[in-house]
């Protein structure tokens, strides 16, 4: 992360949400809050010293309660965004509903939604003092906003994949859905008319990356896989044309194939293209010095709550 | 008169030379240079601490 702050290229870094607790289960044992506190803390000094620019909210997230979340907002050096999350008494947003950041004069808009379909109720302590606009409607007054003033727009989803999925069809506009909660890993993004959804895998096994390369104006974007397909295809069929005994017939067919896959190539001449990793955080990143000594400090400081060392 | 001739021939492909500029462009590998961007992402970390959970 740090050698690609340092490159030339522009470097945004997002989270959609679920970051600071485990899975919500009600009621929280009485036990457990003040560590509860302690781990979330935890969770916004590492995402401080990782440099992240945004953070959508999640269900999880408001484990705790609204007055929580708006707490520990105030230590983050990012914000947190949600676009159509609102305080019920002061009927005002409850956090920066959308973010615009220029980067090599690009300007990117981001905005955030949460699902109210991932609380149980209106009695699910997570929503208290919590309302709700709906996602699609809040969606399109966002692009509206968003669109005239930037050149692409990423959506921090907390919606689940099947919502991104039927957005994308629905709503034209937003470039990127960076989605969550079902923690499904998309090696291959899924692109809906112009719109790429990415999604990892849960529990911080995975990261991902994605690079753009954009040369034109133009909202469109294809896959990097795409063209290496293409051209191990077109490598193929120049080895079935090169070989020595093909009937005139085959051949005939083989290099009308290669036309058209030549043709198909030379399309993507000139087209934005992306290209995404989904990263094994285990193998392939390093630890962060300063990140592993507030962990181990963490760690060191449950354990002690676990196994006091009892008076002589 | 050797001199004026030398001046004359100066000025002409100067003036060529931005002439040709001005039709041909700027060289074009600048033009088609593309813009980069790179979006590191994550999504329900579910306040996990050690990479890869078991």
């Amino acid at each position: 992360m740090k050698d690609l702050r340092e490159s030339e290229k522009g470097v945004f870094v997002l989270d959609s949400g679920d970051l600071l607790f485990k899975k919500f289960v009600n009621p929280i044992p009485e036990n457990e809050l003040k560590g509860l506190s302690e781990k979330a803390h935890l969770m916004i000094e590492s995402f401080n010293l990782m440099g992240y620019d945004a953070m959508g909210i999640g269900d999880d997230d408001l484990t705790m309660g609204k007055e929580f979340l708006l707490e520990i907002s105030k230590k983050a050096n990012f914000p947190f965004l949600s676009s159509n999350l609102f305080d019920e008494a002061s009927g005002k947003v409850l956090f920066q509903s959308f973010l615009i950041k220029e980067i090599h004069g690009l300007r990117i808009g981001i905005f955030a939604l949460l699902s109210p379909d991932f609380f149980t109720g209106p009695s699910d302590p997570r929503r208290k003092g919590l309302t709700f606009r709906s996602p699609i409607e809040t969606a399109q007054a966002m692009v509206k906003e968003l669109k005239p003033k930037t050149d692409l727009i990423i959506l921090l989803s907390h919606l689940g994949y099947g919502k991104d999925v039927e957005l994308a069809q629905t709503l034209q506009g937003i470039n990127i859905i960076l989605g969550g909660h079902n923690g499904i890993n998309l090696v291959y993004p899924t692109v809906i008319k112009n719109t790429i959804i990415l999604q990892t895998a849960s529990r911080g096994m995975y990261g991902a990356r994605l690079d753009l390369l954009l040369y034109n104006n133009e909202p469109t974007f294809y896959n990097s896989t795409t063209k290496t397909s293409l051209e191990n295809h077109l490598r193929s069929i120049t080895q079935r044309l090169n070989a020595a005994q093909i009937p005139e017939a085959e051949k005939a067919q083989w290099r009308k194939a290669k036309e058209e896959t030549e043709r198909t190539l030379n399309q993507l001449q000139g087209k934005n293209v992306f290209t995404n990793n989904i990263i094994s955080l285990a193998e392939q990143m390093k630890e962060h010095s300063d990140i592993k000594t507030l962990v181990e400090a963490y760690k060191a400081k449950a354990q002690t709550k676990e196994n006091p060392i009892s008076p002589k | 008169m050797v001199n004026g001739m030398r001046k004359t021939w100066f000025f002409l492909s100067v003036f060529g030379l931005i002439t040709l500029l001005m039709i041909t462009g700027l060289p074009s590998h600048a033009q088609k240079s593309p813009k980069t961007l790179t979006l590191l992402y994550s999504n329900n970390i579910n306040g996990e601490i050690d990479p890869c959970p078991t």
